[in-house]
């Protein structure tokens, strides 16, 4: 029997994230798997999704996500390090600038900044010296109306 | 040949040695770039201490070379009232000639020019390398550059800063802007220099240098297959090139170590050492003159039959080089297919027919000169053609790769011995 169903995870998150990143930032992908795209570059991934609420009219999902920024640069250097910096707090007011969207490519209710961890080290940059991560985990709200 | 752009490889050879190589590019991130002023819609930033800059990037576009050019001469106006070292707005006869963004010269000190005012101009003190000192009324001041196109930039070796024109509503703080190399041409270099360092490695009293191409298998009508390097010595310049790219931004990677391994190892088991171990050989080292053996080179095959021997267990004893054509002149198995055979005469390749009609028994069956074909399968048909290349036996074979040595006797010969 066919199954009538929603895609919501990837055209509606991710791609969605993506496509609203890409416009003021370089070098945006989606993957589980890191990448160096440049000397900056920005991942994104999906980690999971919880019910918030449902009824036999919609579902409510959250929806965490994990979007990585990457750096190659030296952050020893003082003015490096003040402008990689601002770098993330723009994206992080980037995406605070889009907490809604109801398009047909881009669905939520409401987008959080939950937390930022900056220079995340693990085997991403284990051999890898200079380059720099920092880790968004955002959670986004999709509210899915069932299909009548 | 020019010795700086020769390779061994090109650029897709390293990518499908090492498809991850476009991650190695060798620009560096220009960061924090201040703004110096903002006019008509253009704004000027700086970015200091960014090392010297040949080519600018952003967001991956390649700016170019600097289009900025400082080069002095008289603006035809002169300053309006005596300077000390450390003011900054100068009353000029005349403000209508500068620009913001103008390199100045007042004596031998330099500014740039930020804001005009009629005949104020706001400049920024002891620019370019220069110290600020005090100026007399009525002295001449120099124009030595401009900044008049989106995009402009220039890089101040005295300074070491970089300085950007753009559009104002471009922040450079909000792009990548790099300096470096374009890629392609980056890689090529890596590669040159790579195909150097593999003639540096490989074994002189062996190899000659560079190493020959040859032609490792020809299955065209006319010998016109093309030369090329053997497998291993593209792949050792390919390694070698990802090597060289991964190191020149992180020295201390395991990755590179690991490609290193598989160039060069203590176990003795890398490419390389192989190479100069001889337990590798090249083709051109292969030896040509066994008598004894056809190589077969399939040029036309339609019909299921193919040629599976050639062999001369007498040596063969036709010209010193011989490329016998076997062409099919009539379709079907064993016993009715039929072939002509040519070889050399009438002084070229070919040019001698000894047979119009001969059959294909399946057999070992002689064609010329103590060279013996066998063909396996169900049908020949007309058009097939196989050319077999082979040697006179009083060719002395050869081995590439031996090569004569100097012997000295543990003591010196001399007279009084």
């Amino acid at each position: 029997m066919a199954v009538t169903y929603d895609k919501i995870s990837y055209p509606l998150i991710e791609e969605a994230l993506k496509n609203i990143i890409n416009d003021e930032f370089q070098n945006v992908y989606i993957s589980p798997k890191f990448e160096m795209i440049g000397n900056e570059c920005i991942r994104i991934n999906l980690l999971n999704s919880t019910l918030e609420e449902s009824n036999a009219n919609y579902e409510r999902r959250i929806y965490e996500v994990n979007i990585r920024y990457y750096f190659n640069c030296d952050m020893h250097q003082p003015k490096v390090n003040e402008a990689v910096k601002n770098k993330i707090d723009r994206l992080k007011k980037h995406l605070l600038d889009n907490q809604t969207k109801n398009l047909s490519n881009a669905k939520w209710v409401w987008l959080d900044v939950q937390s930022i961890e900056y220079n995340v080290e693990d085997d991403e940059n284990d051999d890898a010296d200079a380059l720099y991560i920092a880790e968004f985990t955002i959670e986004l709200i999709n509210h899915n109306q069932w299909s009548a | 040949m020019a010795n700086s752009t020769f390779v061994y490889c090109s650029s897709d050879d390293v990518k499908k040695v090492y498809s991850r190589i476009d991650e190695h590019d060798s620009k560096i991130q220009i960061f924090n770039w201040d703004l110096v002023f903002t006019h008509s819609g253009f704004n000027l930033y700086e970015s200091k201490n960014t090392g010297s800059v040949t080519q600018l990037f952003m967001n991956g576009q390649n700016l170019g070379g600097s289009n900025v050019t400082v080069s002095y001469t008289d603006s035809t106006t002169n300053t309006n009232e005596a300077l000390d070292a450390t003011e900054e707005v100068i009353t000029m006869v005349s403000g209508s000639v500068f620009s913001r963004g103008d390199y100045i010269k007042i004596e031998n000190e330099v500014m740039l020019v930020t804001v005009i005012s009629t005949n104020d101009i706001t400049v920024r003190r002891g620019w370019a390398g220069t110290t600020a000192v005090s100026h007399s009324t009525d002295t001449d001041v120099y124009i030595g550059t401009s900044f008049d196109y989106e995009n402009d930039w220039y890089y101040d070796s005295d300074l070491d800063v970089t300085l950007l024109y753009v559009s104002s509503s471009t922040d450079p703080n909000d792009n990548i802007v790099e300096s470096g190399y374009d890629w392609d041409t980056y890689l090529t270099n890596q590669i040159e220099a790579s195909s150097m360092q593999l003639n540096s490695m490989l074994d002189h009293s062996r190899f000659p240098i560079p190493i020959p191409q040859s032609v490792v298998y020809d299955d065209t009508v006319n010998q016109a297959g093309t030369p090329e390097y053997d497998y291993v010595i593209i792949r050792l310049t390919a390694l070698l090139t990802a090597y060289n790219c991964i190191v020149a931004r992180e020295p201390l990677s395991e990755e590179a170590e690991a490609i290193m391994g598989q160039i060069s190892n203590e176990n003795g088991m890398g490419l390389l050492d192989r190479l100069n171990e001889g337990t590798l050989t090249l083709n051109f080292e292969t030896d040509r003159g066994d008598s004894t053996q056809g190589k077969i080179l399939q040029i036309v095959k339609a019909g299921s039959m193919r040629l599976v021997e050639a062999t001369c267990p007498e040596g063969f004893y036709g010209e010193p080089y011989e490329r016998v054509q076997i062409l099919c002149t009539a379709s079907g198995g064993y016993g009715d297919a039929k072939a002509s055979i040519k070889v050399t005469g009438d002084s070229k390749l070919y040019g001698s027919t000894i047979s119009t009609d001969f059959e294909i028994s399946g057999g070992l069956q002689h064609i010329a000169s103590g060279l013996y074909c066998r063909f396996e399968g169900a049908t020949m048909n007309v058009g097939d053609r196989f050319d077999v290349e082979v040697r006179n036996r009083t060719l002395k074979t050869t081995d590439g790769r031996l090569k004569s040595v100097d012997i000295f006797r543990g003591k010196r010969w001399t007279n009084e011995m």
